[in-house]
């Protein structure tokens, strides 16, 4: 059974915010709803980063612990998805979140919260998979099309990975051993010798 | 000629001796100084060994960013929003683990424990004593302004003590009961019977603590009756209010302020929008409130099988004769002479400028 993930290589992304927008038109975001984010860390200085951000699917995850109405729900590829119908839009999941993910659209009276809306991986939510209902509530269902989430997808330097932990890990642990003579490959040079 | 050789022979010796120690006092005043030069390279060479950075101290670039985004550091973000330009925060987790563990775990031990204290205590005194109002005299309490305030608090205190509990228990006492549907509709309804009716809570802990403060001002008697165990069925001196009932507005001054002020700041999350601030503001309201609800329950106690008779102040606005000497006899001299009886219709009474009466 495949662990859906997401990997963000901070030295390829070049902060271009395509997954956001990826992220924006696949799903149908409301106004001032974003799912995904990117956060540049030192920004305008030497060896500056940037880092795409969404949901990232705990498997003890704290939104679903905090949930008064126990809305939350973890897929059989541990994706965490949530049941608007259950969610009252009080807001603990975003406070309990550690990156921000829970989303609220504003647009009633008095600024209150509406239902919460966040990343998906791509997968829809309880609805019948492929009906306008859930495409209204939680956008594409790409997963049950056999698709991956649609920002890594759309990633132009292939930054934003998405898929199976064990292959996502293994693009990644490529990558980095095929960085060499860079900065980068830290402890090379000191575990072999400058110049193995 | 020989003692004047002698003479001189001395007197070079000592000019010579002068002339030495001179230039060894000249030289060392020119060389000791230096020795600070000695002194700072030294300081400065330990100093670059400590500074240097050892070969197994270095840390990896790569890592520094994912540290610093553990960190909750703070970067820039095209995208704006409270927290959207940090990637990782711990506080969310530290706001989960309180609320689902001890603030879950002790919150209904208290609230049990406090029902359960109360019910024991009623088992072993048998309720406060029933006093007999034989002479159909009243003595105005409360004016209906007071009243209506009085139930206008309480009944939102009930509302919002059962909405609130709801939000924190329901999850694990309702769903079971009422099925995820039915329970996220009424959460729902919870939340925003909370949200408003919470507005109108704070309008009426602030109109009573304005309107009530100066009956609840201590004094000496009160601290007497609470140490010698007014509050325990004994009756002892009391003025127009008693030590615990003074001890129990100045409970719902404290508990209404921090209830009110937080719960201000988390329907206002687009003003006070730092999630920081949330989370301590949800963990505090509701550790307050329910410990205030928990009290709330001695107040109830006292009112109906306390001490029998005292509802009639909060709900006609007067009390029996007998009642006020027995229980607030200082009181009942000061304002024996508003005695009225019991025949008279109410508008009739002198009982409409009962909250000015006795201040």
């Amino acid at each position: 059974m495949a662990r859906m993930k997401f990997l963000c290589d901070a030295d390829r992304c070049i902060e271009c915010n395509g997954c956001v927008t990826a992220c924006k038109n696949a799903n149908d975001v409301p106004w001032g709803v974003n799912r995904r984010r990117v956060i540049t860390l030192n920004d305008g200085l030497p060896g500056e980063k940037s880092i795409s951000v969404a949901c990232m699917h705990c498997t003890d995850a704290p939104c679903a612990a905090v949930c008064p109405t126990d809305c939350f729900y973890t897929t059989t590829d541990g994706i965490v998805l949530h049941d608007k119908d259950l969610c009252i839009g009080c807001g603990y999941c975003f406070y309990a979140c550690p990156f921000g993910a829970p989303q609220f659209p504003t647009t009633e009276a008095f600024g209150v919260r509406g239902k919460m809306d966040k990343c998906t991986f791509c997968a829809g939510g309880p609805d019948e998979p492929g009906t306008a209902s859930e495409y209204e509530k939680y956008g594409a269902n790409r997963i049950a099309d056999g698709k991956l989430p649609a920002c890594a997808e759309m990633c132009a330097t292939k930054a934003l990975l998405a898929g199976d932990g064990d292959l996502v890990a293994d693009i990644y642990r490529n990558r980095m051993m095929s960085r060499d003579g860079r900065p980068q490959t830290w402890g090379w040079a000191k575990a072999y010798g400058a110049g193995a | 000629m020989e003692k004047q050789t002698r003479q001189t022979t001395r007197s070079r010796k000592t000019l010579r001796r002068i002339a030495a120690m001179t230039l060894f006092v000249a030289v060392a005043a020119m060389v000791v100084p230096l020795s600070g030069y000695v002194y700072v390279a030294m300081a400065q060479e330990t100093e670059q060994a400590q500074t240097q950075v050892q070969p197994w101290a270095e840390t990896n670039p790569r890592s520094d960013v994912w540290r610093q985004a553990r960190q909750a550091t703070e970067g820039r973000s095209a995208i704006r929003g409270p927290g959207a330009n940090v990637v990782m925060t711990s506080s969310g987790e530290t706001f989960r683990q309180i609320r689902m563990g001890p603030l879950s775990t002790y919150a209904p031990w208290y609230l049990a424990l406090m029902l359960g204290a109360v019910a024991l205590f009623f088992i072993i005194s048998g309720g406060g004593e029933k006093i007999a109002a034989d002479s159909g005299k009243r003595l105005p309490r409360w004016s209906r302004f007071d009243i209506a305030l009085h139930w206008f608090v309480a009944i939102l205190f009930l509302v919002l003590a059962i909405t609130g509990l709801s939000l924190l228990f329901g999850r694990a006492v309702l769903i079971p009961l009422m099925g995820p549907e039915g329970f996220a509709a009424w959460a729902l309804a919870s939340k925003n019977i909370h949200n408003y009716g919470g507005a109108f809570f704070v309008v009426g802990v602030v109109l009573m603590i304005v309107a009530w403060t100066r009956y609840n001002i201590p004094d000496a008697t009160d601290v007497k009756w609470l140490l010698k165990g007014g509050a325990f069925g004994k009756h002892l001196p009391a003025g127009r209010m008693n030590g615990g009932e003074k001890a129990w507005f100045w409970v719902n001054v404290g508990a209404g302020i921090i209830v009110c002020a937080t719960g201000v700041m988390m329907i206002n999350p687009q003003v006070f929008e730092s999630r920081e601030l949330f989370q301590l503001n949800l963990i505090v309201h509701a550790i307050v409130a329910i410990l205030w609800l928990g009290a709330s329950f001695g107040h109830m106690y006292m009112a109906t099988l306390g001490a029998p008779g005292s509802m009639d102040a909060m709900t006609k606005g007067h009390v029996s004769s007998e009642w006020a000497k027995v229980h607030h006899d200082l009181w009942y001299d000061e304002v024996k002479d508003q005695e009225f009886s019991d025949d008279q219709p109410r508008e009739a009474a002198p009982g409409g400028n009962a909250s000015t009466s006795s201040a």
